[in-house]
């Protein structure tokens, strides 16, 4: 299986002028992995080395040591950034331009030959169909990020790398984004996304990545990240007796339902005979999972 | 090449700059000014009279092309050291906002080489003010040229010298930037090199006055690297007047400045390889 | 990891080009400017040499009496109804390019001896005695030094009678076409006087000697330069010679008078001040003449006489109230290969120049 980016032993370190101490330890010894044709998500607290992670996948900063391959290539090679799309946090845009003159300037620094139509086709993908001749000064900063999205999606790359792409887009256009992303995916696109929205995270990304620290302190697929070993989540018909299965060892879950802990099939099965006697019918049964914003905080209170 | 495409971004981007649209409209408007305030009257080739909005300015009469000469020769001072403290101070925002939390990013994500970037503003900068420099002493030659019957491309050419003084100085403030990202002191590190080139231009006088030690010894070492800008002022100046230039003298110093140039670039681009963004 | 060879080469670049900036700039330091020809000092006032040289002669700065010259050759000169009075600094003119060239000429003149070797055979050397040479209506005035001079062996000498205070006037016979005879007369041994008739030497050593009034036409003040006069009216239009063409015309219709002033330095550098009734004939005067020096110029261009075209730049018409000033300057090129026949014809005789060594 190809790999989108490699990332083996990073380590980057912020230096300070002369009197300003030993400087601070960004990344510590990342190692990473991002198969191609899938949706990754890093998360963390802030100051926990993510933004420094993608400027070092990109060039932008250099680690101290370890190494990076980007599609194959070494981030310094213009031909592999080539072939990224790269949305930052806070892009700068010149406010005097329209959306088309800055595609157009993005396109021709990307070696790309765009026609004026496809330029205001993408700004239509991304939802900027109706600003196309207003200047970007006057932009909402939703507005200001679905343009740099637009920017990032010039020439189809195979790479996303997207850090908080949904900030200050409004709930609908979250949506809107959310589908334009995962289309890329079914183009065959890479995505890299950094965010502090765990549920969008949730919804579009297969793979998570939780770093802290400057260090990757758990990585894989979403399901396996979310999913709890001993605990299942029953569903009774309604009228179940509540305080009797609480009794019983049962636990109220978010939705309605209920968790139990079992180590064991024997185990589980004796806890819905209980509940069997006590009287609520069995409906639905699934392993029990925890959301993203649960699995980061266990991680991080794990790793403190 | 990618460093053309950085260059033709900064000048679409100082198009809607207010200083540069000041700029411009002050030209225009200086230029205007002359076509409706300025008469001359030229009797067999000399230059017989001189009315401004009126007025009639005492003078002598003197061939036209002679009595143009002063003029060309205050344009093209006004034009070096006027447009190098305009400059500085309207140019020295480009390679901080390049540099800014956002813009450098997404321009180092690109395919574009660190290098490109930054021959890409100086080229940009320079270029814009080589446009400005030939449009003021373009317009103001068609002009005279139009009133007088007297045409001469040298005022033009001593635009063209004032540019590669700006040059020598804005590699300067580029390295500036780079390493301080900051407009106000990419100003002022410009104009302390402004300041310093005027000063090497007189190095052989200054040493001839100084007593033997450190001093002298410091102050021979650091002039004899400057550029000697007030040299190049004179002889664009020699040559907006039509007057004889050494153009071995010339040539030499400007070499000398474009050399000094390239060294501000190379250094520049030296500490912006290696920095973290 | 970092770029460390790749950003080495910048600072070895860097490095490289400054040091090829500082060798370059050493060379052009060395290198010699253009040799360009000297601006004209065009003598537009009264210069502190030549205020030196008017107080040395006892002239400035004091004036004792309004009106009244001391300068004995602009008072011999300065009759009330003089018009014209020229001076030519002869000890200055003879140590200039120009001066230097017209001696020349003069040693090479044909048949016999040339002029100066008549004023030696007289006792005056007229490369080391004589200081100034003047001439006015109908009169010549001779400055220096003439105390071994010996008039009495100037041919056509007739009888000397003293005059005044020191003078003596001499009458020499007269021409064989029965003409006035000329009137020789001597101011001490520094000024001799060569006037049309006796009444006329008479009166110049009158107002030399302070009995008789002086005109207005020449003043100490205006004493600045190697050659300098004044002409007016009637001799104006004597030098200026018949009106054969618009800009003769133009200049005997719109000028009074004339002041002229040239310095022989390098170049002959002149300043004329032309003085009129009329003002707008004579702003149309300035600008035809202007117009003139343009084209001149422009066909010393065309031709490729570099010097002229040089030179020509420097012309110009500065006008003023009831004037204009014309400046224009003489390039010694010029000069030489108009005085050309003169080497041509001292080559022919064969013969070294007849000049004496100084």
């Amino acid at each position: 299986m190809s790999l989108a980016l490699e990332a083996s032993g990073l380590h980057k370190r912020y230096r300070r002028w002369l009197f300003g101490g030993p400087g601070q330890t960004a990344l510590r010894g990342m190692e990473l992995s991002v198969p191609r044709g899938t949706a990754f998500g890093l998360i963390g607290p802030n100051g926990a080395g993510k933004t420094t992670f993608i400027k070092c996948l990109l060039g932008i900063a250099w680690p101290d040591s370890g190494s990076v391959r980007l599609l194959g290539a070494s981030p310094a090679d213009p031909a592999a950034r080539a072939r990224v799309g790269y949305l930052p946090e806070r892009l700068h845009l010149p406010d005097a331009w329209k959306p088309p003159a800055f595609l157009s300037s993005v396109a021709r620094l990307k070696g790309l030959d765009v026609r004026p139509a496809e330029l205001v086709a993408l700004l239509e993908r991304v939802g900027l169909g109706d600003a196309v001749q207003r200047r970007i000064g006057g932009f909402s900063k939703g507005m200001r990020q679905r343009l740099g999205l637009a920017a990032a999606l010039l020439g189809s790359p195979e790479l996303l790398v997207l850090d908080e792409p949904t900030d200050g887009v409004d709930p609908l256009g979250r949506v809107e984004l959310r589908r334009l992303l995962e289309a890329e995916l079914e183009r065959g696109a890479t995505l890299f996304i950094n965010s502090h929205l765990l549920s969008e995270i949730e919804r579009l990304c297969s793979r998570i990545g939780i770093l802290s620290e400057g260090r990757l302190l758990r990585e894989g697929p979403l399901e396996a990240l979310c999913r709890t070993e001993d605990a299942w989540e029953a569903r009774f018909v309604p009228g179940a007796p509540e305080a009797a299965l609480m009794a019983a060892g049962f636990r109220a879950a978010a939705d309605g339902g209920f968790l139990i802990d079992a180590k064991d099939a024997v185990a589980l099965n004796a806890a819905l005979e209980r509940a069997r006697l006590l009287g609520a019918l069995l409906v639905e049964l699934r392993p029990a999972s925890r959301d993203l914003e649960q699995v980061l905080a266990d991680t991080l209170r794990g790793s403190a | 090449m990618r460093t053309f495409h950085v260059a033709a971004d900064l000048l679409r981007e100082a198009m809607a700059r207010k200083w540069f649209l000041g700029l411009g409209i002050a030209i225009t408007a200086l230029l205007l000014g002359l076509v409706g305030g300025l008469r001359l009257e030229v009797v067999d080739g000399a230059l017989a009279a001189t009315r401004l909005f009126g007025s009639l300015v005492e003078a002598s009469v003197r061939p036209a092309d002679v009595a143009l000469r002063p003029v060309f020769v205050a344009a093209s001072y006004i034009l070096f050291y006027g447009g190098m403290a305009f400059g500085l101070l309207a140019c020295a925002d480009f390679a901080p906002a390049l540099l800014s939390p956002g813009r450098i990013e997404h321009l180092l994500s690109l395919p574009v080489r660190r290098w490109e970037l930054l021959a890409g503003t100086f080229l940009g900068v320079v270029t814009l003010g080589l446009l400005a420099s030939l449009y003021g002493a373009g317009g103001l030659l068609l002009i005279l040229g139009a009133k007088t019957g007297v045409w001469t491309w040298h005022p033009l050419l001593a635009a063209a010298l004032a540019v590669v003084g700006f040059g020598t100085v804005y590699s300067g403030m580029l390295l500036s930037a780079v390493l301080v990202r900051s407009a106000a002191v990419s100003a002022a590190s410009g104009a302390l090199l402004l300041l310093m080139g005027i000063l090497a231009s007189y190095r052989i006088p200054i040493l001839a006055s100084m007593h033997h030690g450190p001093g002298r010894w410091a102050f021979a070492l650091w002039s004899s690297l400057m550029p000697s800008l007030s040299t190049l002022a004179d002889a664009a100046g020699n040559v907006a007047a039509a007057r004889p230039v050494a153009m071995a003298h010339l040539g030499a110093v400007l070499a000398g400045c474009v050399l000094f140039s390239g060294a501000g670039l190379a250094l520049a681009i030296w500490q912006f390889e290696r920095k973290d963004f | 990891m970092k770029p460390r060879r790749r950003p080495l080469l910048w600072l070895l670049a860097a490095l490289v080009l400054l040091t090829l900036a500082a060798l370059v700039k050493r060379g052009c330091e060395d290198a010699p400017e253009v040799a360009s020809r000297p601006p004209p000092e065009f003598p537009r006032a009264m210069r502190p040499a030549e205020s030196q040289r008017m107080t040395a002669r006892g002239v400035l700065p004091q004036r004792p009496q309004p009106g009244h010259h001391r300068d004995p050759v602009l008072s011999a000169l300065s009759a009330p109804d003089a018009g014209m009075a020229l001076v030519f600094e002869a000890n200055a003119l003879r140590h200039s390019p120009v001066g230097e060239l017209l001696l020349d000429c003069l040693a090479s003149m044909d048949g016999g001896s040339s002029p100066l070797d008549e004023l030696r055979q007289l006792g005056v050397d007229p490369l080391k005695d004589v200081d100034r040479v003047a001439v006015g209506d109908g009169t010549l005035v001779v400055t220096g030094d003439f105390s071994r001079a010996q008039w009495n062996t100037l041919s056509g000498m007739g009888s000397v009678e003293p005059y005044g205070d020191g003078s003596q006037i001499r009458t020499l016979v007269g021409p064989e076409d029965g003409g006035p005879p000329a009137t020789f007369a001597t101011w001490g041994d520094h000024l001799v006087l060569l006037a049309g008739t006796r009444d006329a030497a008479m009166a110049a050593l009158d107002r030399i000697e302070g009995r008789a009034p002086v005109g207005q036409l020449l003043s100490d003040t205006q004493a600045y330069g190697d050659v300098y006069g004044v002409l007016n009216g009637a001799a104006l239009s004597e030098v200026l010679g018949p009106a054969d063409s618009p800009v003769a015309t133009q200049l005997q219709a719109a000028a009074r008078s004339m002041e002229i002033h040239l310095d022989a330095t390098h170049d002959v550098d002149a300043v004329a001040s032309v003085s009129g009734d009329d003002s707008t004939q004579l702003a149309d005067l300035g600008r035809t003449l202007a117009g003139g020096l343009a084209a001149a110029r422009a066909k010393a261009l065309l031709s490729g006489d570099t010097p002229t075209a040089e030179l020509l730049e420097y012309a110009e018409v500065v006008p003023g109230r009831e004037k204009f000033n014309l400046e224009v300057a003489l390039p010694f090129e010029v000069l030489q290969s108009m005085l050309a026949f003169c080497s041509q014809r001292a080559g022919a005789d064969g013969g070294p120049s007849r000049r004496p060594n100084p």
